[in-house]
Protein backbone atom coordinates (compact mmCIF):
# COMPACT_ATOMS: atom_id res chain seq x y z
CA UNK A 1 0.00 0.00 0.00
CA UNK A 2 2.81 2.06 0.72
CA UNK A 3 4.52 1.55 -2.56
CA UNK A 4 1.40 1.91 -4.31
CA UNK A 5 1.00 5.40 -2.65
CA UNK A 6 4.61 5.87 -2.83
CA UNK A 7 4.52 5.16 -7.16
CA UNK A 8 1.48 6.97 -7.52
CA UNK A 9 2.95 10.63 -6.03
CA UNK A 10 6.02 10.14 -8.37
CA UNK A 11 3.02 9.28 -11.39
CA UNK A 12 1.29 13.20 -10.19
CA UNK A 13 4.36 14.75 -9.55
CA UNK A 14 6.09 13.79 -13.18
CA UNK A 15 2.60 14.68 -14.82
CA UNK A 16 2.66 18.42 -12.91
CA UNK A 17 5.68 18.90 -14.03
CA UNK A 18 5.22 17.84 -18.06
CA UNK A 19 1.86 20.11 -17.37
CA UNK A 20 3.39 23.08 -16.60
CA UNK A 21 6.47 22.60 -19.26
CA UNK A 22 4.16 21.50 -22.31
CA UNK A 23 0.72 23.75 -21.31
CA UNK A 24 1.48 27.05 -22.80
CA UNK A 25 3.20 25.14 -26.60
CA UNK A 26 0.53 22.36 -26.65
CA UNK A 27 -1.93 25.82 -25.66
CA UNK A 28 -0.37 27.55 -28.65
CA UNK A 29 -0.60 24.51 -31.15
CA UNK A 30 -4.25 24.46 -30.34
CA UNK A 31 -4.31 28.24 -30.87
CA UNK A 32 -2.84 28.35 -34.02
CA UNK A 33 -4.64 25.43 -35.15
CA UNK A 34 -8.11 27.40 -34.26
CA UNK A 35 -6.78 30.36 -36.37
CA UNK A 36 -5.66 28.11 -39.61
CA UNK A 37 -9.07 28.00 -41.42
CA UNK A 38 -8.85 31.76 -40.89
CA UNK A 39 -5.80 32.57 -42.48
CA UNK A 40 -5.93 29.90 -45.26
CA UNK A 41 -9.05 31.11 -46.32
CA UNK A 42 -7.65 34.54 -47.00
CA UNK A 43 -4.80 32.89 -48.65
CA UNK A 44 -7.01 31.14 -50.83
CA UNK A 45 -9.50 34.12 -51.71
CA UNK A 46 -6.14 36.33 -52.26
CA UNK A 47 -4.15 33.71 -54.67
CA UNK A 48 -7.84 33.39 -56.58
CA UNK A 49 -7.81 37.07 -56.79
CA UNK A 50 -8.49 37.84 -60.52
CA UNK A 51 -5.87 41.14 -62.11
CA UNK A 52 -8.76 43.43 -62.01
CA UNK A 53 -9.36 42.88 -58.44
CA UNK A 54 -5.97 42.60 -57.35
CA UNK A 55 -5.83 46.06 -59.29
CA UNK A 56 -8.80 47.51 -57.05
CA UNK A 57 -7.70 46.59 -53.94
CA UNK A 58 -3.90 48.48 -54.20
CA UNK A 59 -5.80 51.68 -55.63
CA UNK A 60 -8.05 51.12 -52.47
CA UNK A 61 -5.00 50.67 -49.82
CA UNK A 62 -3.29 53.59 -51.90
CA UNK A 63 -5.63 55.82 -51.85
CA UNK A 64 -5.87 55.03 -48.00
CA UNK A 65 -2.15 56.04 -47.56
CA UNK A 66 -2.53 59.17 -49.97
CA UNK A 67 -5.19 60.72 -47.39
CA UNK A 68 -2.80 59.62 -44.32
CA UNK A 69 -0.23 61.28 -46.17
CA UNK A 70 -2.52 64.40 -46.59
CA UNK A 71 -2.92 64.60 -42.99
CA UNK A 72 -6.71 63.29 -42.62
CA UNK A 73 -6.97 62.50 -38.99
CA UNK A 74 -8.25 58.86 -37.81
CA UNK A 75 -11.93 59.55 -38.53
CA UNK A 76 -11.67 61.26 -42.29
CA UNK A 77 -9.59 58.10 -43.48
CA UNK A 78 -11.50 55.76 -45.80
CA UNK A 79 -12.88 52.52 -44.65
CA UNK A 80 -10.10 49.64 -45.29
CA UNK A 81 -10.80 47.18 -47.69
CA UNK A 82 -10.13 43.85 -45.83
CA UNK A 83 -10.61 40.27 -47.27
CA UNK A 84 -12.70 37.74 -44.97
CA UNK A 85 -12.05 40.55 -42.20
CA UNK A 86 -8.30 40.74 -42.50
CA UNK A 87 -5.80 42.80 -43.99
CA UNK A 88 -2.57 40.89 -43.82
CA UNK A 89 -1.45 38.00 -42.03
CA UNK A 90 2.10 38.13 -40.18
CA UNK A 91 5.11 35.19 -40.01
CA UNK A 92 7.95 35.82 -38.15
CA UNK A 93 9.54 32.02 -38.06
CA UNK A 94 12.09 32.45 -35.77
CA UNK A 95 9.70 33.06 -33.29
CA UNK A 96 7.38 30.66 -34.44
CA UNK A 97 4.78 33.71 -35.26
CA UNK A 98 2.17 32.92 -37.72
CA UNK A 99 -1.05 35.53 -36.56
CA UNK A 100 -3.81 37.04 -38.67
CA UNK A 101 -3.39 40.99 -39.40
CA UNK A 102 -7.09 42.63 -38.41
CA UNK A 103 -7.69 46.42 -39.34
CA UNK A 104 -8.01 48.60 -35.72
CA UNK A 105 -11.06 48.54 -33.62
CA UNK A 106 -11.72 44.80 -34.37
CA UNK A 107 -12.69 43.38 -31.54
CA UNK A 108 -11.48 39.78 -31.21
CA UNK A 109 -8.13 40.74 -32.92
CA UNK A 110 -6.94 41.58 -29.18
CA UNK A 111 -6.94 38.01 -28.24
CA UNK A 112 -6.24 36.40 -31.50
CA UNK A 113 -3.67 37.71 -33.45
CA UNK A 114 -2.43 41.68 -34.29
CA UNK A 115 -3.64 45.09 -35.02
CA UNK A 116 -2.79 47.45 -37.50
CA UNK A 117 -2.18 50.61 -36.16
CA UNK A 118 -4.85 52.80 -38.05
CA UNK A 119 -2.26 55.98 -38.20
CA UNK A 120 0.19 54.26 -40.06
CA UNK A 121 -0.06 53.25 -43.84
CA UNK A 122 -1.67 49.90 -45.24
CA UNK A 123 1.58 47.97 -46.35
CA UNK A 124 1.30 48.06 -49.73
CA UNK A 125 5.17 47.58 -50.18
CA UNK A 126 5.68 50.78 -51.97
CA UNK A 127 8.47 52.88 -51.06
CA UNK A 128 7.25 55.30 -48.06
CA UNK A 129 5.16 53.44 -46.45
CA UNK A 130 5.52 53.18 -42.96
CA UNK A 131 3.46 50.39 -41.47
CA UNK A 132 3.13 49.68 -37.48
CA UNK A 133 1.23 46.18 -36.38
CA UNK A 134 0.48 46.11 -32.56
CA UNK A 135 -0.11 42.51 -30.87
CA UNK A 136 -0.48 41.08 -27.11
CA UNK A 137 2.19 39.91 -25.51
CA UNK A 138 0.52 36.36 -25.14
CA UNK A 139 -2.50 36.13 -23.67
CA UNK A 140 -3.33 34.19 -20.16
CA UNK A 141 -5.32 30.86 -19.36
CA UNK A 142 -8.14 32.36 -17.48
CA UNK A 143 -10.15 29.81 -15.08
CA UNK A 144 -12.15 32.75 -13.58
CA UNK A 145 -11.43 31.16 -10.59
CA UNK A 146 -10.03 33.62 -8.05
CA UNK A 147 -7.69 30.69 -6.46
CA UNK A 148 -5.93 29.23 -9.62
CA UNK A 149 -5.71 32.80 -12.09
CA UNK A 150 -3.58 34.59 -10.10
CA UNK A 151 -1.11 30.84 -9.93
CA UNK A 152 -1.67 30.82 -14.01
CA UNK A 153 -0.52 34.25 -13.96
CA UNK A 154 2.48 33.60 -11.55
CA UNK A 155 3.67 30.97 -13.65
CA UNK A 156 2.98 33.05 -17.28
CA UNK A 157 0.52 30.10 -18.42
CA UNK A 158 -0.09 31.64 -21.62
CA UNK A 159 -3.05 29.91 -23.42
CA UNK A 160 -2.39 32.03 -26.94
CA UNK A 161 1.66 33.00 -27.00
CA UNK A 162 0.93 35.73 -29.54
CA UNK A 163 3.89 38.29 -29.37
CA UNK A 164 5.49 37.19 -26.22
CA UNK A 165 8.84 36.33 -28.01
CA UNK A 166 9.31 39.15 -29.84
CA UNK A 167 12.16 40.62 -27.86
CA UNK A 168 14.42 37.52 -28.70
CA UNK A 169 13.81 38.67 -32.13
CA UNK A 170 17.54 39.97 -33.63
CA UNK A 171 18.89 41.87 -36.00
CA UNK A 172 18.96 40.30 -39.78
CA UNK A 173 15.52 38.51 -39.00
CA UNK A 174 13.47 38.45 -41.85
CA UNK A 175 9.39 38.78 -40.92
CA UNK A 176 6.92 38.06 -43.86
CA UNK A 177 3.87 39.70 -44.62
CA UNK A 178 0.98 38.36 -46.84
CA UNK A 179 -1.43 40.86 -48.19
CA UNK A 180 -3.86 41.24 -50.80
CA UNK A 181 -0.73 43.54 -52.58
CA UNK A 182 1.65 40.70 -52.78
CA UNK A 183 3.99 39.00 -50.35
CA UNK A 184 6.84 40.94 -48.24
CA UNK A 185 9.35 40.30 -46.33
CA UNK A 186 11.44 42.99 -44.14
CA UNK A 187 14.74 42.29 -42.72
CA UNK A 188 14.98 43.44 -38.94
CA UNK A 189 17.68 46.09 -38.48
CA UNK A 190 16.35 47.87 -35.22
CA UNK A 191 15.14 46.58 -31.98
CA UNK A 192 14.12 48.56 -29.00
CA UNK A 193 12.62 49.06 -25.85
CA UNK A 194 10.74 52.22 -25.26
CA UNK A 195 7.70 53.94 -23.50
CA UNK A 196 4.43 54.47 -25.14
CA UNK A 197 4.47 57.65 -25.81
CA UNK A 198 8.05 57.85 -27.37
CA UNK A 199 7.50 55.11 -30.41
CA UNK A 200 8.75 56.96 -33.58
CA UNK A 201 8.43 55.50 -37.05
CA UNK A 202 11.83 55.35 -39.10
CA UNK A 203 12.77 57.59 -41.37
CA UNK A 204 13.74 57.17 -45.26
CA UNK A 205 12.76 55.96 -48.69
CA UNK A 206 12.28 52.23 -47.97
CA UNK A 207 8.96 50.55 -46.86
CA UNK A 208 9.14 49.86 -43.38
CA UNK A 209 7.26 47.61 -40.90
CA UNK A 210 7.37 48.20 -37.22
CA UNK A 211 5.95 45.20 -35.25
CA UNK A 212 5.19 46.30 -31.43
CA UNK A 213 4.31 44.64 -27.82
CA UNK A 214 3.07 45.58 -24.69
CA UNK A 215 5.61 44.74 -21.70
CA UNK A 216 3.40 45.96 -19.14
CA UNK A 217 2.56 49.27 -18.05
CA UNK A 218 4.12 51.94 -20.63
CA UNK A 219 6.78 49.78 -21.44
CA UNK A 220 6.81 48.69 -25.46
CA UNK A 221 9.26 45.75 -27.53
CA UNK A 222 9.85 47.48 -30.60
CA UNK A 223 10.95 45.42 -34.15
CA UNK A 224 11.69 47.71 -37.34
CA UNK A 225 11.88 45.96 -40.17
CA UNK A 226 13.22 47.30 -44.10
CA UNK A 227 11.39 45.88 -46.86
CA UNK A 228 13.70 43.54 -49.09
CA UNK A 229 12.15 42.74 -52.63
CA UNK A 230 13.69 40.72 -55.66
CA UNK A 231 15.67 40.87 -57.34
CA UNK A 232 17.88 43.80 -55.42
CA UNK A 233 18.15 41.19 -52.32
CA UNK A 234 18.42 38.03 -53.72
CA UNK A 235 21.16 37.26 -51.53
CA UNK A 236 19.54 37.83 -48.10
CA UNK A 237 16.32 36.31 -49.33
CA UNK A 238 17.86 33.06 -50.75
CA UNK A 239 19.60 32.76 -47.10
CA UNK A 240 16.57 32.55 -45.62
CA UNK A 241 14.46 30.59 -48.24
CA UNK A 242 16.04 26.93 -47.83
CA UNK A 243 16.19 23.57 -45.81
CA UNK A 244 17.75 21.48 -43.46
CA UNK A 245 17.98 18.07 -43.03
CA UNK A 246 17.30 16.88 -38.91
CA UNK A 247 19.95 14.46 -37.14
CA UNK A 248 20.11 11.01 -38.09
CA UNK A 249 19.11 10.31 -34.56
CA UNK A 250 16.01 12.67 -34.68
CA UNK A 251 15.13 10.46 -38.00
CA UNK A 252 15.64 7.14 -36.63
CA UNK A 253 13.73 8.15 -33.53
CA UNK A 254 10.70 9.25 -35.93
CA UNK A 255 10.82 6.62 -37.84
CA UNK A 256 11.94 3.99 -35.33
CA UNK A 257 8.96 4.43 -33.01
CA UNK A 258 5.95 2.73 -34.95
CA UNK A 259 8.11 -0.16 -34.76
CA UNK A 260 8.59 0.19 -31.35
CA UNK A 261 5.23 0.94 -30.93
CA UNK A 262 4.55 -2.37 -32.90
CA UNK A 263 6.95 -4.18 -30.56
CA UNK A 264 5.24 -2.98 -27.49
CA UNK A 265 1.72 -4.40 -28.46
CA UNK A 266 3.40 -7.67 -29.25
CA UNK A 267 4.83 -7.89 -26.01
CA UNK A 268 1.90 -7.17 -24.30
CA UNK A 269 -0.09 -9.90 -26.07
CA UNK A 270 2.45 -12.32 -25.64
CA UNK A 271 2.38 -11.53 -21.74
CA UNK A 272 -1.38 -12.13 -22.32
CA UNK A 273 -1.37 -15.32 -23.72
CA UNK A 274 1.05 -16.86 -21.59
CA UNK A 275 -1.07 -15.56 -18.36
CA UNK A 276 -3.60 -18.25 -20.15
CA UNK A 277 -1.53 -21.03 -19.66
CA UNK A 278 0.47 -20.40 -16.47
CA UNK A 279 -1.66 -20.15 -13.52
CA UNK A 280 -0.84 -20.63 -9.82
CA UNK A 281 -1.93 -23.48 -7.85
CA UNK A 282 -4.09 -21.05 -6.10
CA UNK A 283 -5.87 -19.86 -8.68
CA UNK A 284 -6.14 -23.25 -10.42
CA UNK A 285 -8.08 -24.12 -6.79
CA UNK A 286 -10.37 -20.72 -7.12
CA UNK A 287 -11.31 -22.16 -10.66
CA UNK A 288 -11.68 -25.68 -9.86
CA UNK A 289 -13.88 -24.66 -6.58
CA UNK A 290 -15.64 -21.70 -8.88
CA UNK A 291 -16.62 -24.84 -11.57
CA UNK A 292 -17.55 -27.23 -8.82
CA UNK B 1 16.59 -30.53 14.15
CA UNK B 2 13.04 -29.71 12.79
CA UNK B 3 12.93 -29.15 9.34
CA UNK B 4 10.42 -25.99 8.39
CA UNK B 5 7.63 -26.57 6.71
CA UNK B 6 5.81 -23.44 5.39
CA UNK B 7 2.68 -23.00 4.91
CA UNK B 8 0.57 -23.64 1.74
CA UNK B 9 -0.11 -19.51 1.95
CA UNK B 10 3.76 -18.95 2.15
CA UNK B 11 4.46 -21.35 -1.19
CA UNK B 12 2.14 -19.41 -2.86
CA UNK B 13 3.65 -16.32 -1.96
CA UNK B 14 6.94 -16.96 -3.08
CA UNK B 15 6.13 -18.61 -6.09
CA UNK B 16 4.18 -15.37 -6.91
CA UNK B 17 7.04 -13.37 -6.03
CA UNK B 18 9.79 -15.78 -8.64
CA UNK B 19 6.80 -14.93 -11.10
CA UNK B 20 6.78 -11.35 -10.70
CA UNK B 21 10.95 -11.44 -11.25
CA UNK B 22 10.64 -13.48 -13.67
CA UNK B 23 7.74 -11.15 -15.82
CA UNK B 24 10.22 -8.10 -14.74
CA UNK B 25 13.41 -9.95 -16.35
CA UNK B 26 11.42 -10.93 -19.65
CA UNK B 27 10.02 -7.40 -20.11
CA UNK B 28 13.37 -5.72 -19.42
CA UNK B 29 14.94 -8.26 -22.03
CA UNK B 30 11.79 -7.40 -24.44
CA UNK B 31 12.10 -3.91 -24.14
CA UNK B 32 15.81 -3.84 -24.63
CA UNK B 33 15.85 -6.16 -28.13
CA UNK B 34 12.30 -4.26 -29.47
CA UNK B 35 14.49 -0.88 -28.48
CA UNK B 36 17.40 -2.45 -30.55
CA UNK B 37 15.31 -3.66 -33.30
CA UNK B 38 13.02 -0.43 -33.90
CA UNK B 39 16.31 2.18 -34.06
CA UNK B 40 17.90 -0.51 -36.27
CA UNK B 41 14.86 -0.85 -38.45
CA UNK B 42 14.46 3.10 -37.97
CA UNK B 43 17.77 3.90 -39.14
CA UNK B 44 17.38 1.23 -42.15
CA UNK B 45 14.41 2.92 -43.26
CA UNK B 46 15.87 6.11 -43.33
CA UNK B 47 18.74 5.93 -45.23
CA UNK B 48 17.35 3.85 -47.94
CA UNK B 49 14.10 5.31 -48.24
CA UNK B 50 12.74 8.30 -46.51
CA UNK B 51 14.95 11.32 -45.33
CA UNK B 52 13.05 14.35 -42.88
CA UNK B 53 13.58 17.90 -43.85
CA UNK B 54 12.74 21.19 -42.25
CA UNK B 55 11.50 24.22 -44.11
CA UNK B 56 12.87 27.35 -43.32
CA UNK B 57 11.97 30.98 -44.75
CA UNK B 58 8.98 31.60 -46.96
CA UNK B 59 9.97 30.68 -50.50
CA UNK B 60 7.27 27.96 -50.89
CA UNK B 61 4.94 29.26 -48.29
CA UNK B 62 1.23 28.14 -49.32
CA UNK B 63 2.93 24.63 -49.79
CA UNK B 64 5.37 24.54 -46.85
CA UNK B 65 5.42 26.66 -44.22
CA UNK B 66 8.66 28.30 -42.48
CA UNK B 67 9.21 25.53 -39.84
CA UNK B 68 7.62 22.48 -41.24
CA UNK B 69 9.08 19.29 -40.69
CA UNK B 70 8.32 17.38 -44.32
CA UNK B 71 9.06 13.64 -44.91
CA UNK B 72 10.82 13.17 -48.08
CA UNK B 73 11.11 10.11 -50.54
CA UNK B 74 14.43 9.40 -51.93
CA UNK B 75 14.22 9.26 -55.48
CA UNK B 76 18.02 7.07 -56.47
CA UNK B 77 18.07 8.22 -59.23
CA UNK B 78 14.57 8.53 -60.66
CA UNK B 79 13.46 11.63 -61.92
CA UNK B 80 10.46 14.08 -60.61
CA UNK B 81 7.90 15.15 -62.93
CA UNK B 82 6.98 18.71 -63.35
CA UNK B 83 5.12 19.65 -60.29
CA UNK B 84 6.72 17.82 -57.26
CA UNK B 85 8.05 19.06 -54.47
CA UNK B 86 11.76 18.73 -54.59
CA UNK B 87 14.74 18.35 -51.90
CA UNK B 88 17.80 19.17 -53.33
CA UNK B 89 21.55 20.74 -52.65
CA UNK B 90 22.18 23.95 -53.33
CA UNK B 91 25.33 25.51 -52.78
CA UNK B 92 26.21 25.08 -49.15
CA UNK B 93 22.78 24.17 -48.33
CA UNK B 94 19.08 22.65 -48.76
CA UNK B 95 15.66 24.29 -50.74
CA UNK B 96 12.65 22.76 -51.38
CA UNK B 97 11.65 24.21 -54.90
CA UNK B 98 8.70 22.87 -57.54
CA UNK B 99 9.74 21.39 -61.11
CA UNK B 100 8.31 23.85 -63.72
CA UNK B 101 9.89 22.26 -66.20
CA UNK B 102 12.47 19.05 -66.89
CA UNK B 103 15.36 18.56 -69.65
CA UNK B 104 14.28 19.60 -73.02
CA UNK B 105 11.52 21.94 -72.09
CA UNK B 106 10.89 25.29 -72.69
CA UNK B 107 10.21 27.71 -70.59
CA UNK B 108 9.54 31.55 -70.68
CA UNK B 109 8.01 34.17 -68.85
CA UNK B 110 5.87 37.02 -69.70
CA UNK B 111 6.07 40.31 -68.65
CA UNK B 112 2.50 40.01 -67.39
CA UNK B 113 4.08 37.30 -64.99
CA UNK B 114 2.40 33.92 -66.76
CA UNK B 115 4.91 31.60 -67.21
CA UNK B 116 4.65 29.39 -70.66
CA UNK B 117 6.06 25.78 -70.80
CA UNK B 118 6.90 24.47 -74.16
CA UNK B 119 4.10 27.14 -75.36
CA UNK B 120 1.06 26.93 -73.14
CA UNK B 121 0.60 28.86 -70.18
CA UNK B 122 0.71 27.06 -67.00
CA UNK B 123 -2.39 28.57 -65.21
CA UNK B 124 -1.71 27.55 -61.88
CA UNK B 125 1.88 29.88 -61.70
CA UNK B 126 1.09 33.34 -61.79
CA UNK B 127 4.18 36.15 -60.70
CA UNK B 128 3.58 39.08 -59.15
CA UNK B 129 6.07 41.17 -61.05
CA UNK B 130 8.55 40.70 -58.31
CA UNK B 131 11.28 42.24 -60.70
CA UNK B 132 12.88 39.18 -62.25
CA UNK B 133 10.14 38.62 -64.11
CA UNK B 134 10.54 42.22 -65.70
CA UNK B 135 14.33 41.01 -65.94
CA UNK B 136 13.50 38.08 -67.61
CA UNK B 137 10.73 38.20 -70.17
CA UNK B 138 13.29 37.17 -72.70
CA UNK B 139 12.88 35.05 -75.54
CA UNK B 140 12.20 31.35 -74.52
CA UNK B 141 14.44 29.16 -73.06
CA UNK B 142 15.30 25.48 -73.43
CA UNK B 143 16.06 23.31 -70.17
CA UNK B 144 19.36 21.50 -70.35
CA UNK B 145 19.21 17.98 -70.86
CA UNK B 146 19.17 16.64 -66.69
CA UNK B 147 18.43 19.61 -65.48
CA UNK B 148 15.36 20.85 -63.78
CA UNK B 149 13.89 24.59 -64.17
CA UNK B 150 12.15 25.09 -60.38
CA UNK B 151 10.17 27.35 -58.68
CA UNK B 152 9.43 28.61 -55.46
CA UNK B 153 5.20 28.82 -54.59
CA UNK B 154 5.75 32.47 -53.25
CA UNK B 155 6.95 34.03 -56.34
CA UNK B 156 7.49 37.58 -54.61
CA UNK B 157 9.96 35.92 -52.27
CA UNK B 158 11.60 32.86 -53.84
CA UNK B 159 14.94 32.84 -55.64
CA UNK B 160 14.72 30.86 -58.31
CA UNK B 161 15.68 29.44 -61.71
CA UNK B 162 14.31 32.91 -62.66
CA UNK B 163 17.35 34.60 -61.17
CA UNK B 164 20.06 33.92 -63.53
CA UNK B 165 22.88 33.37 -60.68
CA UNK B 166 20.94 30.81 -59.33
CA UNK B 167 20.63 28.84 -62.83
CA UNK B 168 18.85 25.19 -63.02
CA UNK B 169 18.82 22.50 -60.58
CA UNK B 170 21.26 19.12 -61.64
CA UNK B 171 19.34 15.58 -61.07
CA UNK B 172 22.20 14.89 -59.29
CA UNK B 173 21.60 17.23 -56.68
CA UNK B 174 18.24 15.97 -55.95
CA UNK B 175 17.54 14.40 -53.02
CA UNK B 176 14.36 13.13 -52.75
CA UNK B 177 10.90 14.42 -53.48
CA UNK B 178 8.55 15.94 -50.76
CA UNK B 179 5.61 13.42 -49.82
CA UNK B 180 4.10 14.87 -46.51
CA UNK B 181 3.97 17.23 -43.95
CA UNK B 182 4.85 15.66 -40.43
CA UNK B 183 4.58 19.07 -38.53
CA UNK B 184 3.09 21.31 -37.10
CA UNK B 185 0.91 19.21 -36.21
CA UNK B 186 -2.77 21.12 -38.05
CA UNK B 187 -1.04 19.86 -41.42
CA UNK B 188 0.58 16.68 -39.82
CA UNK B 189 -0.32 13.77 -42.67
CA UNK B 190 -1.27 16.29 -45.47
CA UNK B 191 -0.03 15.16 -48.68
CA UNK B 192 2.42 17.98 -50.52
CA UNK B 193 1.37 18.68 -53.96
Amino acid sequence: MKSFFGHLACLLAVLAVLFFVLYPHLSDQREQAQQISLIESFEKQVKSMSDDEAADFRAAWEAYNQALAAGAGEKQLPEIETVNGLIAVLEVPEIGVRLPVYPAGNSQARDTGVIHAATSALPTGEKGTRTLLAGNNGRLTQLDNPWIDPWLEKFQLFSAQLLHRLDQVKQGTIMYLFTPCGAQAYEVVETQKTQAGKIRMPEGENAWLAVMTNLGGQERQLVYGKRLSLPANSVVLEHGDGASIPSDAANVLLIGSPVLAAGLVFMLLVELFRRRHYRLPADSKKRNSSEG
Amino acid sequence: MELYRPTEEEVLREMRRVKRKSKRKRLAWGLLIWFTLAAASGWYVFNQFYTLAVVDGAGMNGTLLSGSVVLCRRTHGARPRVGDVILFEHGSGWQFKRVAAVGGDSVALSQNGRLWINGKAVADFKSDFSGYDAQLALQPITVPEDSFYVLGDEYGLSVDSRSPDYGYVKAEEILGVAEYTLWPLHRAGKQIR
